[in-house]
């Protein structure tokens, strides 16, 4: 079977925070439609992972590769061009409080357009506006567009950051714990959005995540860390759930 | 139960801890400025009791207050309030952008961040009297040099307070906006300016209490508004006038201080 071009590629990835190496020779790579899980427990280093993916944290050492460009050696306006290709949902969401949902979501063009254009729905163009309505019919919530963010519910928020990302017209998306502050069925909902971006519109996604059974049951394939260092990487049809608990003893 | 059996305590510690040499030295110190400042500055229990009866006889005639002279009273007050609401716009509009350059994270350079501070402590460390005194002399007697005075004293309010307010700014959504590839301005007006937003107001607000008092004060050097009025009928003993006058300002100050509380509850 030919294998799909990897849209993120990284190895040898170093990273000490507080004199301790949270990610040590970490290699990692994504293909193109395909959902991947990094699990772990806490301070196994997923997150710095996620974050040194899009240069939020610097690597120490190592390279990383997405869309075959350099992200390690990149200046700083085409990190900026990479950062606006690969959307990024926080695990609180972090959206604008204050700002209306459709704000929010058009705030997602902000790496591709001026910025005059799209701080707030009410400059944004007209067909920038309505870009912005049809990413929040992607995930269900057009009906909320001129509410505060600030007053939405947790997966409401989630879900909305999810469209967010969208709107950056994305190749790769990473996800840092999205269902880690949700409810049960809210949390379902969520991975639900994501398998269904990967699934049906071939979008990359990398999602962290402590819920074994989202990594089971929405990704293709998991990867295990363990104090910085890749522990397990396999399909997910390969494995069960207690070989992913065994990284939590 | 068991119980806990009878036990002379330790001793109770000193009420007092004793001064340590230093401390008394500065203690003595100070306690001696002090009888300095009395003594120099005249203060007498006796001139105030001396000074009774002639509190008596200007309060006396102090009413009824005199409605002679309501109609370019009110103008000056007018004059006053327009002045304030001026000076704190300008100031306001001119705090933004130095606020921006006094952020530590949005500054383009630390010495443009520090640079900015003294600029803006300056502002705020000069009393608003000497400003207008400054641009009395330099723009000549009027309500102009007061809206200058007022302009740069809310710049040195101003200034630090959105400055702060920008740096309590919840720090994710900015990190969220950076990750998805905007730029400094995109991240301080689409993330930064909705969350100050609160403070922002707030300080305007208090800005234009702080500016509608202090334009009374500043018409007393010449710099336009009601303080001259106030100024010649103290000095003319029409304290009938005088009564009316302060009771404008009072009015005055009371209802902007309401309208300002109701819009700062609105806004939050």
């Amino acid at each position: 079977m030919e294998q799909a071009a990897a849209v993120i590629e990284a190895s040898g990835l170093v990273k000490e925070l507080g004199g301790r190496r949270v990610v040590d020779d970490v290699a990692f790579s994504a293909s193109r439609g395909e959902c991947v899980a990094l699990v772990g427990a806490n301070g196994a280093g997923k997150s710095t992972l996620l974050r040194l993916l899009v240069r939020l944290v610097e690597p120490d050492a190592g390279s990383i590769r997405i869309h075959g460009v350099d992200a390690v050696g990149a200046s700083a306006a085409a990190l900026r061009d990479l950062r606006r290709r690969t959307g990024f949902v926080f695990q609180h969401h972090d959206l604008v409080g204050r700002a209306s949902t459709l704000t929010n979501v058009v705030h997602g063009a902000l790496g591709r357009v001026p910025w005059w254009r799209a701080f707030a729905h009410g400059v944004a163009p007209a067909a920038l506006r309505a870009e912005a309505m049809a990413c929040l019919s992607r995930v269900g919530l057009p009906h909320v567009a001129t509410q505060r963010a600030d007053r939405l519910s947790g997966g409401q928020s989630q879900r909305v950051a999810i469209a967010r990302a969208l709107m950056q017209q994305p190749e790769l998306l990473l996800a840092d714990e999205p269902a880690a502050s949700l409810d049960p069925a809210a949390g379902e909902e969520v991975m639900g959005v994501f398998r269904a971006l990967a699934r049906a519109e071939g979008m990359t996604v990398v999602f962290t995540s402590h819920h074994v059974s989202h990594a089971l049951g929405y990704a293709d394939r998991v990867v295990g860390l363990r104090a910085g260092r890749v522990e397990l990487d396999a399909p997910t049809a390969s494995i069960d759930a207690g070989t992913v608990h065994a990284l939590y003893s | 139960m068991p119980s806990i059996p009878e036990m002379p305590g330790p001793d109770a510690p000193a009420r007092f801890e004793r001064p340590g040499a230093l401390a008394f030295a500065i203690g003595v110190a100070a306690a001696a400025f002090l009888v300095t400042a009395f003594r120099a500055t005249d203060v007498s229990i006796g001139e105030l009791l001396r000074g009774g009866p002639s509190a008596l006889r200007i309060l006396g005639e102090m009413f009824p207050p005199s409605l002679d002279r309501l109609g370019p009273v009110a103008g000056s007050l007018l004059q006053t309030f327009q002045m304030a609401v001026a000076g704190t716009a300008i100031g306001c509009a001119l705090s933004l952008p130095l606020a921006i350059l006094a952020t530590r994270h949005l500054s383009p350079h630390p010495v443009l961040h520090h640079a900015t501070r003294v600029v803006v402590a300056i502002c705020r460390t000069v009393p608003d009297l000497v400003w207008a005194l400054l641009f009395v002399a330099i723009v000549g007697l009027g309500p102009f040099a007061g809206v200058l005075a007022i302009a740069v004293d809310k710049i040195g309010f101003c200034g630090r307070f959105f400055a702060e307010a920008m740096e309590e700014a919840d720090r994710r959504p900015q990190e969220a906006l950076r990750a998805l590839g905007a730029g400094r301005p995109a991240i301080i007006l689409g993330a930064i300016l909705p969350a100050a937003t609160p403070g922002l107001i707030n300080a305007s607000l208090f800005s234009l209490e702080k500016a509608t008092r202090s334009s009374v004060v500043l018409g007393l050097v010449g710099a336009g508004g009601i303080g001259i009025e106030l100024q010649v009928s103290m000095d003319m003993f029409r304290y009938d006038e005088a009564i009316t006058i302060i009771l404008a300002i009072l009015a005055l100050v009371v209802a902007v201080e309401q309208c300002s509380a109701w819009l700062r509850r609105r806004a939050m």
